[in-house]
């Protein structure tokens, strides 16, 4: 799978081989020698450059003539996160555990064991996605995979004009980059709770007073 | 229910009001009502724990009283039924 | 670091046991969704967070996950 992996970054500017030798200007000016490992370059590579915002395809060599519009917006190797969020106070599927980790209280017996859990509404308004996915800006009508035998493969680059235009991921300026974002209503204090009945309750807050719903949710109103 | 239990059961209700307060400020760290709110439980909470660490030993190991002995591991645990 | 506070977070005596919801129990403390993964996932999420506010949320919910477990 060399090949296919040099094909990949010749597209996105960074061939493994070609490291060695064609410098970047940005790299060479910060060191004094050029350096003949292609491990250093790579760490001299600002943010930005990273996480290639475009792949390139794999086309088999008798689909390279046909017309490219229906170029992938994204890559196996990376799920596109943003499955719509939906924006009105449902928390994205980053967090599943608070909604699933609880107790079902079923039988008199027991008093209810599961202490509450307040981070339904609140946390995930303020939460960024862990450090893997990388979402790409309004893409088009997704478009099905084109998975090639290896055994055809041949190195076409597609035609840029066709692809959609992803913007590069904001950067910080301590490097880190915006990887997704939750939208969700902002919680304001209100609708206290006494202490006693929000203990009953599961928490303080009026608004987080929600019922379980779902598999395995017991009503106990 | 009998006294222990009451006065640990008023720990619990504010332990658990600052806990849910908590996690509000944490995202609305300059919000002046949940401020107040906090420190008032706070003060709650520390008059309930006295009283309760007064009669029936340490609710954390900073609880200790200065008395001969380390009352930290005695029973009942949290998990020891009352009757048992 | 954690203190351990002598007390349940919420007042619980079981009368009549009940291998069934003791079974259920299990799986929702341990498990691929339990408690005791998640609170795990919070806490070490903390240490890359770039805001502030989430790294508070984080500590708060991971430390509340490891106080729903502390009921064994």
């Amino acid at each position: 799978m060399d090949g296919s992996k040099n094909a990949m970054y010749v597209q996105a500017g960074r061939s493994m081989s070609r490291s060695r030798v064609t410098e970047r200007p940005a790299a060479r000016a910060a060191e004094s020698k050029p350096v003949a490992m292609a491990a250093p370059q790579f760490a001299t590579v600002p943010a930005t450059n990273t996480i290639p915002v475009r792949e390139p395809v794999m086309i088999p060599a008798r689909i390279s003539a046909l017309e490219p519009s229906p170029a992938p917006a994204s890559v196996p190797v990376q799920e596109p996160v943003s499955a719509p969020v939906p924006a009105q106070g449902l928390a994205p599927a980053v967090m599943p555990e608070p909604a699933r980790a609880h107790v079902p209280s079923p039988a008199p017996v027991q008093e209810p064991v599961s202490a509450p859990v307040p981070a339904q509404g609140l946390t995930p308004a303020v939460m960024p996605e862990p450090a893997r996915a990388h979402v790409p800006s309004p893409a088009p009508v997704p478009v099905p995979m084109i998975e090639p035998a290896a055994a055809e493969m041949e190195i076409v680059l597609p035609p840029l004009p066709s692809l959609p235009v992803i913007p590069p991921p904001v950067t910080e300026s301590d490097g880190c980059s915006l990887l997704a974002m939750a939208f969700m209503e902002i919680q304001e204090w209100q609708g206290l709770y006494e202490p006693e009945h929000g203990f009953s309750r599961g928490t303080i807050f009026e608004d987080l007073d929600l019922p379980f719903m779902g598999e395995g949710a017991c009503r106990r109103e | 229910m009998n006294d222990r239990m009451i006065l640990l059961k008023r720990v619990q209700v504010c332990d658990f009001a600052l806990n849910d307060a908590a996690l509000f400020l944490d995202t609305h760290p300059e919000d002046k009502d949940a401020l107040d709110f906090y420190k008032k439980h706070l003060r709650l909470r520390e008059e309930a724990a006295k009283e309760y660490t007064s009669k029936y030993g340490p609710i954390t190991k900073a609880d200790y009283d200065g008395g001969p002995r380390w009352t930290w591991i005695d029973g009942p645990w949290p998990w020891q039924n009352e009757e048992a | 670091m954690w203190t351990y506070t002598k007390k349940l977070q919420y007042p619980v005596r079981i009368k009549t046991t009940n291998p069934a919801m003791a079974k259920i129990i299990m799986t929702q403390l341990g498990g691929p969704d339990g408690e005791t993964g998640a609170s795990m996932r919070y806490l070490h999420q903390r240490y890359s967070c770039p805001y502030d506010e989430i790294t508070g949320v984080l500590t708060d919910v991971g430390t509340e996950e490891l106080g729903q477990l502390c009921y064994q």
